[in-house]
């Protein structure tokens, strides 16, 4: 007897909570920057949480900013940064943004207005927007790339990894001082993602997914020998790829390339639990931890398609949500996403990463209350 | 709803196993035939062929299993090679017929394939597209390559002065460059979500599709560089440009412009000038279809217009579906209705149409029609995607005089 076919099967997309994609402009009246232009490789929130910032890298790269609430809804462009093909860190401080940007003629830090949605009287009946221009802050390497950059905990400074030779450096916002701390690995094997603990210590991953870290206010990096979880035989192929950090309990979530896996790192213990592999696919890309405690990402490479995942340390379940899709805002699939943040209310921001992109939030679910038990 | 006074084509069943349940293809060969794709989409394990019309036997010829050619085990488990798409490309400078298949069919054995849940599954996801070239003088495949990874071919253009073929790869819509001469494949990156079903060069070698948002997308291949324009293809105005991808588009006898439809609700034909102004000009020539209840979304299978195709008379063929008003509400995958496939002609000169033959069968609804393809006596043929199955053409005797009737070619699917 043959067996009818299924067509369908509930549950390839994300179905548990609503994610939703922004254009990169404001709709209908505004188109979004060139594609090529626009993935996003980096996020910032300004002091009151409500506007984010959003870095780009491509054949150029953008400052991007939007703000979702009340009337507003739009992402604008806050412009082209000159002479760069990424920007590799964002911090919002005393009104300005600083940007570490890199292009073919090295890495330099620049700034510009912060952009006050507050201004406008509306973004419904008119409007009044204006574009502020870049300025150079200093020049940071004249023939190197940075990587990442991050703030540091005060904001007033940022702290990244250069791209070539892993070299950690620091500069200060104010008095555009430029310090090299230390190097991560001498071979070059190192990973690109940064996350910085509640003390104020950097971490990343180099060598044979060993965890390093950075004492900012010391200057110091240490290589440790706790090791991120890979698959049997693959700590040389294996870094972190992603990092999370609990802001509530300190804790910080690492996720891994190529074989995908996760782990929960006790900073002050420094006891590293592996949590499992979230999906079928390899490199977790990006993770930021809600409100709620639970751990929101993305994992797949460049030429996957994207699954997003969940892991709720209350109950210890680690899920594979599906694949991101949007269809309340626009109609897309999200395939590739490279940065995570999370907003004011909950909400998650991912910032796509391929040729054409959006904004997306994920606003997760709110359990049902369940009675309790006498 | 009945169309009186009209040619009536003829229905060319394809005869393979498993039961071809799809024509997604077809073009006119550098030797004036047509070829055609018999698909198997929905048959786990199913394969496609590559058939062709034989005027001296007034049948179908299969002329490639395209299985055995590139060998591929049909029981792997895994997503097959079951069709081509809108994906043939016939070369003017020499006897080449380019083809690149395509997904959907489940591996052997399988209940259900999901092309986004199972890409990458080791075990079940489609490993990858080829593409073979096949001369149309020596009848035989001369090669064969790997074409997309881990994607199907959705619609294909040749640029035979550069030698490279210009693909749509599904799921993920990202825009490919295969080097003839090399055999290695480029990718450009992502266009949208929804494929475009059509791609064209114009004389200049620029390649034109569209993204999900109906924008005209265009590759200069002087600088390598692909760029959105600030071009939309036409629509009704109950929907916006959304969904509203290339289908079908054939050029103008004189390449100057190009003719299209949209694979959208209630599409409206369009003209497009490639070399006028800086992106071109724009035309909507109105819609082919009937009004209906636009409150309520009709199903593609029914709002469908396809196989432009000009004729040897210098008129342009399109075949759109009809059906009773009000039906649109009740159709779904389960639920057929009563409909008609007719061939539309229209005068580009005077944009006036006329209804100009029947599709029809007598246990079949012959409304879909995915590509045509005029042959070197001028004759029309059409590319069915009926119900109930077997897939088959239409043939439509046009009792054209003259030689050599099919050129110039067709150098996209």
């Amino acid at each position: 007897m043959e067996h009818e076919m299924i067509w369908e099967v509930p549950g390839v997309f994300v179905r548990e909570g609503v994610v939703v994609a922004l254009p990169l402009c404001f709709p209908g009246q505004t188109i979004s920057p060139p594609a090529g232009e626009t993935a996003i490789a980096t996020l910032a929130f300004d002091a009151n949480a409500t506007t984010i910032y959003c870095g780009t890298k491509g054949t150029r790269a953008h400052v991007l900013t939007s703000m979702i609430y009340e009337d507003r809804g739009v992402v604008i462009d806050v412009g082209a940064v000159p002479d760069a093909t990424s920007v590799d860190g964002l911090c919002v401080c005393e009104n300005r943004i600083f940007i570490v940007a890199s292009g073919k003629n090295g890495a330099a830090l620049w700034s510009v207005a912060e952009f006050d949605f507050d201004h406008s009287y509306s973004l419904i009946q008119e409007w009044d927007l204006g574009r502020e221009p870049y300025e150079k802050v200093c020049d940071l390497f004249s023939e190197h790339s940075v990587a990442q950059a991050i703030p540091v905990s005060d904001g007033c400074a940022m702290i990244g990894i250069v791209e070539s030779s892993g070299e950690v450096f620091r500069v200060d916002l104010k008095s555009k001082q430029k310090d090299i701390l230390g190097k991560v690995d001498k071979s070059g094997h190192f990973s690109r993602a940064l996350v910085l603990d509640r003390s104020g210590r950097l971490w990343g991953s180099s060598g044979l997914a060993q965890l390093w870290v950075c004492d900012v206010s010391r200057g110091e990096v240490e290589c440790t020998d706790m090791e991120a979880p890979a698959a049997a035989g693959r700590s040389p192929h294996t870094q972190v790829s992603a990092w999370a950090l609990d802001p509530f309990t300190g804790i910080l979530y690492g996720g891994t390339t190529p074989d995908g896996y996760l782990f929960k790192f006790d900073p002050e213990s420094r006891e590293l639990v592996p949590l499992g592999k979230p999906t079928i696919h390899g490199s977790i890309s990006c993770m930021s931890v809600g409100n709620d405690g639970r751990l929101f990402g993305m994992s797949g490479a460049e030429d996957d398609i994207a699954h997003m995942f969940s892991y709720d340390p209350r109950s210890g379940a680690l899920s594979d949500m599906g694949i991101p899709v949007s269809s309340l805002t626009v109609r897309e699939y999200g395939y590739h996403f490279s940065c995570a943040a999370t907003g004011p209310n909950g909400e998650i921001f991912f910032g796509q990463g391929e040729r054409i992109n959006h904004l997306w939030v994920y606003f997760p679910s709110v359990p049902r209350r369940v009675p309790v038990r006498e | 709803m009945k169309s009186d006074d009209l040619k009536t084509a003829r229905f060319y069943p394809f005869e393979h196993e498993p039961v071809p349940d799809s024509c997604w293809s077809m073009i006119t060969g550098p030797d004036g035939r047509v070829y055609a794709s018999s698909c198997c989409e929905m048959t786990p394990g199913g394969s496609v062929s590559i058939v062709r019309y034989n005027d001296d036997t007034d049948s179908l010829d299969t002329v490639v299993n395209v299985a055995k050619v590139v060998g591929e085990a049909l029981d792997s488990g895994k997503g097959t090679q079951c069709k081509i798409h809108y994906s043939f490309a016939s070369s003017p400078n020499n006897d080449i017929l380019y083809a690149a298949t395509h997904l959907s069919a489940p591996g052997l054995g399988r209940r259900y394939y999901h092309a986004w849940a199972d890409y990458k599954d080791q075990d079940r996801a489609f490993p990858h597209s080829v593409v073979l070239a096949y001369d149309t003088g020596r009848e035989e495949v001369l090669w064969h390559s790997v074409f997309i990874p881990r994607e199907g071919c959705r619609c294909m253009a040749l640029d035979p002065d550069r030698g490279k073929l210009y693909a749509i790869s599904y799921p993920r819509d990202h825009f490919w460059i295969f080097d003839i001469g090399t055999r290695e494949i480029r990718d450009l990156g992502r266009l949208g979500s929804v494929n475009s079903q059509g791609i064209f060069t114009d004389r200049k070698g620029r390649v034109f599709t569209t993204n999900g948002s109906g924008q005209l997308v265009r590759y200069l291949p002087d600088e390598d560089r692909l760029e959105e324009l600030p071009i939309y293809l036409p629509h009704h105005s109950s929907v916006t440009s959304w969904h509203t991808v290339i289908y079908d588009v054939v050029a103008s006898p004189d390449g100057d412009c190009v003719y299209g439809i949209p694979w959208d609700s209630n599409p409206h034909l369009f003209r497009y000038w490639p070399d006028d102004g800086r992106y071109g000009c724009m035309e909507n020539l109105g819609p082919v279809h009937q009004e209906r209840d636009v409150t309520h979304p009709v199903a593609f299978l029914l709002d469908h217009c396809g196989g432009l195709v000009f004729g040897a008379d210098g008129m342009l063929y399109y075949a759109t579906s009809r059906w009773n008003s009000g039906d649109e509400l009740r159709m779904n995958w389960e639920f057929p209705i009563d409909t008609e496939g007719v061939v539309v002609q229209m005068n580009t000169e005077t944009l006036e149409k006329r209804d100009f033959a029947r599709l029809q069968e007598p246990t079949q609804r012959c409304h879909y029609v995915s590509r045509a393809a005029r042959d070197s006596l001028g004759n029309l043929f059409f590319g069915q995607v009926p119900r109930p199955i077997p897939a088959g053409i239409s043939r439509l005797q046009m009792d054209a005089k003259g030689e050599n009737l099919h050129l110039p070619i067709r150098t996209w699917g």
